[in-house]
């Protein structure tokens, strides 16, 4: 069987991202970056605040040119393209919240179609078949007429991927796609991405700062690093240590097993505790919270907690003290540290 | 005008007597006369002007510029001029005092100038507002071999070249109010400003009269009388000639700014002049003294029956004047030619004489008027400052 | 066709209803303009004068045709040209107080003539020529915002921030203001009303003549700025997403800057500076249409744009009276309430 390569659609080999400046006094944000992404993948950037996220995906956009090297799209430098033709292969969504007043939902959807329409941007059977369904696909069906203005933040963001689908392009690269979303909204987006991924075999570029997700739902990750810039599954980012590397803060580490970082704490006072189920996590990471180290054995600490819920029951030197909720049993015991 | 001369003589002439009795009588008995007791043994007549007074004192005069710009609302300035080889009088410490006669003088308008060259005293002018305007032939060349400076215009002025120039006069005009601004400046450096008001004045003759006034800076009260009589006299026997005449002929003036024509007044000197010399002022229903405008439109319809159009701003010839507007060429005046300017005698640097000499010398404007209304009267066609525009 | 396109469809009704209305307008307010003036004239001999001109009075022949119409035509192209420059302006800046002359094409103008009218004045003597020809003024207003709009080119080429263009063509602007002020201060007065006046605008000083100089610039201005349309919907979002989008960014904002400068140069140059159109009708078409689509605001801008012209106008000419008003007097006063209404309705919620 003929294992066929399969197409390196973004690619950067050695390159060095920044802002030119005059005369050799270009600031470098980070350089020797070596990372790709295949075909109808789904890869999210990940990194600390200001190791260069935004300046990277906005060299790949094509907004400023590389310092040095080059980036290749469907194999060809991005100083290579016209502006058209690399608008049919790869559109944008930046952090920008955009405020335009009068502006429908199927006009500015109506945008993407660009670099497709005639000098006057008349719109065609076809032009409008896709803006419709670039409206359905982001769950926005019923809101053509609406102004974007008077959006939610989730729907505006709803409203910026459906022009990236009006525009009908190959790769789609996002700033920040997420951020300032609840919950909610930040699945629904995610998913769309994830579909448009898998199912129409785009290549989604985004950088976020929700590493649950990204590690949830990417295949690809570029981790960016302070002295450089790894890639790979999530789970073999994970399982090399580089997610360690990502906070220079000492005090953020990555559980592996628990998969997510954690804060370490300084602990005071012991605990021991004994329960079962829901119920006794929980109120082990109550007490993790609280800055209390949590043993096994009774005879390593002065408090014993007794599970059984909804009652706690906590032996303390010589006292027996019963509680109904953890709020009041987390009382007590910062009580104690005094 | 006359009016106004003949009131005051009437209301004066009792406590004239009356003062002159207890002037004399304290005089004989060598008592001092105090500050406003009026010793007056001869008071200027003025026939037309209205703008000033000049009282004798005997020592001293008292000349009084009366509301010397717009809606000044019977402001006045009181100016004493006391001779040289006098000493000056007790009763005049605080006041204004001006030691005749002036030897150094600033002017800043050159229409001050005509007044000086008819005294004859264009050697006591040190420096001007605007010197590139003057007509005078004599200021010309005093101008030319750097006699005389510029000394720059209201705002600009340039306060410390006035200084260094040592002036014993300096004779101004005020637009508005702002200008007691600019008196108190030069108060403040201890100079000697005038407002001349000479600029308000109604009529050409009025205008004119103020002769007496800078002539009395100059101990020249004779003599700027004799020459304004000789002027009133001219311009009277010429506006005698046109007394009769039974067709008036009917006249536009000015030249519109975009499409806004400022109109002269109707009781402006222009309109005394068209009026003296025979003719009838398109806009004489209107009586204000200073230009206001009129629509484009409105001048076309009203000038359609005038016989001429004069006054028409910087313009040579009507190739000129149909360049700033060429509606023009359908004004019955451009058809049939009938178009004078006031600008014949206009200096390299601009300046027109009709501003300058014309201001002292009415009677040859209104010669010219005749001459251009009235050409069966006066056929000689030789101009003074009008020139036919073709 | 689909429910969404006949939705669509649903917003643009109302938007051709709006141009049809203002088209109706047009055509009427230039007849009420046409019968405004010092001069009373009826309708019918309005009507007679232009279409039978063998039977009218002469007298009223002459005045409507060498007066009232060409200034009714100025008011149309005057309010039209300007209204477009401050839509391309407002659009491409993402600034709503944006106007035409935010690139200091009046600047450019207005000092071209006053280096005519009031020469280098007491600096170097009197001023250039005597009389100041009317075809002089224009030349000396266009050559003025040519060579602004030449220095605008030049820095947008330069500069890729569009902001920073915007403050620089304002501080050109100022520069050349105070270049204008210090030629002021050293004028004598007849000089300075001269300036003045002409900075105060007018209609009625344009001639047949001047017209067919007019008229086609103005009508290469609107065009390009038609042609332009894709390019100001793109500016909408921002130029990052236009280049994202495939706008080449650098020939679109030359499009827009040489329609703005041919159209606010061409109406300075013939009538004077006009201030505030530009600026409050953009936002009238917006707000008239609810749509910030181009195609349409673009002949919505023109449509009102004249008819505030003509209104303006008729104003000035202060029916029932022998004096008028300044033109730019009039547009200041009906112009400056909307633009307080825009900053006071931004305050809530939007931005342009």
């Amino acid at each position: 069987m003929i294992h066929q390569q399969p197409e390196k659609i973004i690619e950067l080999a050695r390159t060095s991202v920044g802002y030119k400046g005059k005369a050799k006094s270009d600031k470098v944000v980070k350089s020797d970056i070596s990372v790709y992404a295949l075909k109808g993948e789904l890869v999210a950037i990940i990194g600390e605040n200001g190791v260069g996220k935004s300046t990277l995906l906005r060299t790949i956009a094509g907004f400023q040119p590389p310092i040095s090297g080059d980036i290749r799209i469907c194999g060809k430098p991005i100083s290579r393209y016209r502006e058209k033709d690399l608008a049919l292969l790869m559109s944008f969504v930046s952090t920008e919240i955009i405020r335009v007043s009068n502006l429908s939902v199927f006009d500015l959807v109506s945008l993407g179609r660009y670099p497709h329409t005639n000098w006057f941007g008349k719109l065609l059977e076809e032009d409008m078949n896709m803006i419709e369904e670039a409206i359905s696909s982001v769950g926005l069906r019923g809101y053509e007429n609406r102004m974007v203005n008077h959006l939610s933040d989730g729907e505006r963001q709803k409203v910026m991927i459906a022009r990236t689908l009006a525009q009908n392009t190959d790769i789609i690269v996002l700033d920040e796609p997420t951020a300032f979303l609840d919950l909610s909204n930040k699945y629904e987006i995610v998913h769309i991405l994830h579909r448009l991924a898998s199912d129409k075999g785009k290549t989604i570029l985004f950088s976020t700062h929700d590493l649950t997700t990204a590690i949830a739902e990417s295949d690809r990750l570029w981790l960016m690093l302070h002295e450089s810039v790894e890639q790979g599954a999530p789970e073999d980012l994970i399982l090399n240590g580089n997610f360690n590397a990502i906070f220079q803060n000492k005090n953020i580490y990555f559980d592996q097993e628990k998969g997510d970082f954690r804060i370490l704490k300084q602990t005071k006072l012991t605990a021991c505790v004994t329960g079962e189920g829901l119920p006794l996590n929980w109120t082990i990471k109550a007490l993790v919270r609280n800055g209390f180290e949590v043993v096994d054995s009774a005879n390593q600490s002065t408090i014993q907690i007794t599970v059984n819920y909804p009652h706690w029951t906590v032996t303390h030197l010589a006292e027996l003290l019963k509680f109904d909720s953890l709020l009041s049993l987390c009382g007590y015991l910062k009580g104690l540290e005094n | 005008m006359q009016f106004w001369s003949n009131t005051i003589m009437l209301k004066f002439f009792p406590i004239l007597i009356l003062f002159s009795i207890l002037g004399l009588s304290s005089c004989k008995s060598g008592k001092k006369a105090s500050p406003e007791k009026l010793k007056i043994s001869e008071n200027l007549k003025l026939r037309n002007a209205k703008g000033f007074t000049i009282t004798n004192f005997g020592n001293y005069r008292k000349v009084t510029v009366i509301n010397p710009w717009e809606q000044s609302g019977g402001i006045s300035f009181d100016y004493y001029l006391v001779d040289q080889s006098i000493e000056i009088p007790e009763e005049l410490k605080g006041k204004q005092v001006i030691r005749t006669p002036v030897t150094r003088v600033i002017c800043l308008s050159t229409s001050h100038v005509g007044f000086l060259s008819a005294l004859h005293e264009t050697s006591s002018l040190k420096a001007l507002s605007g010197t590139s305007f003057v007509s005078d032939p004599e200021v010309q060349k005093s101008i030319a071999k750097k006699e005389i400076a510029d000394v720059g215009y209201d705002q600009g002025i340039n306060y410390e070249l006035i200084l260094s120039l040592k002036p014993d006069l300096i004779i101004a005009y005020g637009v508005g109010g702002d200008v007691t601004g600019f008196l108190n400046k030069l108060h403040d450096l201890g100079l000697n400003v005038i407002l001349n008001g000479e600029y308000l004045e109604e009529t050409p003759l009025a205008k004119a009269e103020w002769i007496k006034f800078i002539g009395a800076f100059y101990n020249k009260g004779e003599e700027a009388g004799a020459y304004f009589s000789t002027v009133e006299k001219n311009y009277n026997s010429i506006a005698q000639t046109v007394g009769s005449v039974r067709k008036h002929p009917v006249v536009l003036t000015g030249l519109p700014y975009k499409d806004a024509w400022w109109m002269a007044g109707g009781h402006s000197n222009l309109a005394a002049l068209i009026h003296d010399a025979g003719a009838e002022f398109l806009w004489k229903d209107n009586s204000s003294r200073e230009a206001f405008v009129v629509s484009l439109e409105e001048v076309v319809i009203r000038s359609a029956k005038a016989d001429f159009w004069i006054n028409c701003g910087t313009v040579n010839t009507i190739e000129e004047l149909i360049s700033t507007d060429s509606r023009f060429s359908s004004f019955p005046q451009v058809q049939k030619k009938a178009i004078f300017n006031n600008n014949l005698r206009v200096g390299p640097g601009g300046g027109n004489d009709y501003w300058e000499r014309g201001v002292v010398r009415p009677d040859l404007i209104l010669a010219d008027l005749v001459r251009i209304f009235h050409p069966e009267i006066d056929t000689t066609q030789l101009f003074n400052f009008y020139k036919r525009v073709q | 066709m689909t429910e969404a396109a006949a939705n669509k469809n649903h917003n643009n009704t109302r938007a051709i209803r709006v141009l049809v209305i203002l088209s109706f307008l047009l055509p009427l307010f230039f007849l009420l303009d046409l019968l405004i003036g010092s001069y009373y004239i009826t309708i019918s001999e309005i009507l007679k004068a232009i279409f039978h001109s063998e039977n009218a009075n002469s007298q009223v022949l002459l005045i409507i045709n060498q007066f009232r119409v060409p200034k009714a035509i100025t008011a149309i192209l005057a309010g039209a040209a300007l209204s477009i420059a401050g839509l391309q302006m407002q659009t491409v800046f993402r600034n709503p107080l944006a106007g035409p002359y935010i690139l200091g094409v009046s600047s450019g103008a207005s000092l071209g003539v006053a280096l005519l009218v009031l020469g280098t004045g007491g600096l170097l003597g009197g001023s250039i020529v005597s009389v100041a020809s009317s075809w002089g003024i224009v030349a000396a207003a266009w050559i003025g915002s040519g060579l602004i709009l030449i220095l605008i080119i030049l820095i947008s080429s330069r500069i890729k921030e569009i902001m920073t263009i915007l403050i620089l063509g304002l501080l050109i602007s100022s520069a050349i203001s105070s270049i204008v002020n210090i030629l002021q201060y050293f004028s004598n007065e007849s000089m300075l009303k001269s300036f003045v006046i002409w900075t105060m605008g007018s209609l009625g000083s344009v001639t047949n003549v001047q017209l067919a100089v007019l008229l086609p610039s103005v009508l290469i201005g609107i065009l390009i700025a038609f042609f332009s349309s894709k390019f100001l919907d793109a500016f909408l979002l921002g130029e990052n997403y236009a280049r994202s989008m495939g706008m080449n960014i650098r020939f679109a904002r030359m499009m827009v800057f040489l329609s703005t400068a041919i159209l606010a140069g061409s109406i300075t140059a013939f009538c004077g500076p006009i201030g505030f159109i530009g600026i409050a009708v953009p936002h009238i078409a917006r707000m008239a249409l609810q749509t910030a689509k181009h195609s349409l605001l673009v002949p919505a801008t023109i449509l009102i744009g004249a008819l505030m012209m003509l209104v303006s106008d008729i104003i000035s000419q202060l029916p029932g009276s022998e004096k008028t008003l300044p033109v730019n007097s009039v547009t200041a006063l009906l112009g400056i309430p909307i633009v307080i209404w825009i900053i006071i309705r931004n305050k809530n919620s939007n931005r342009l």
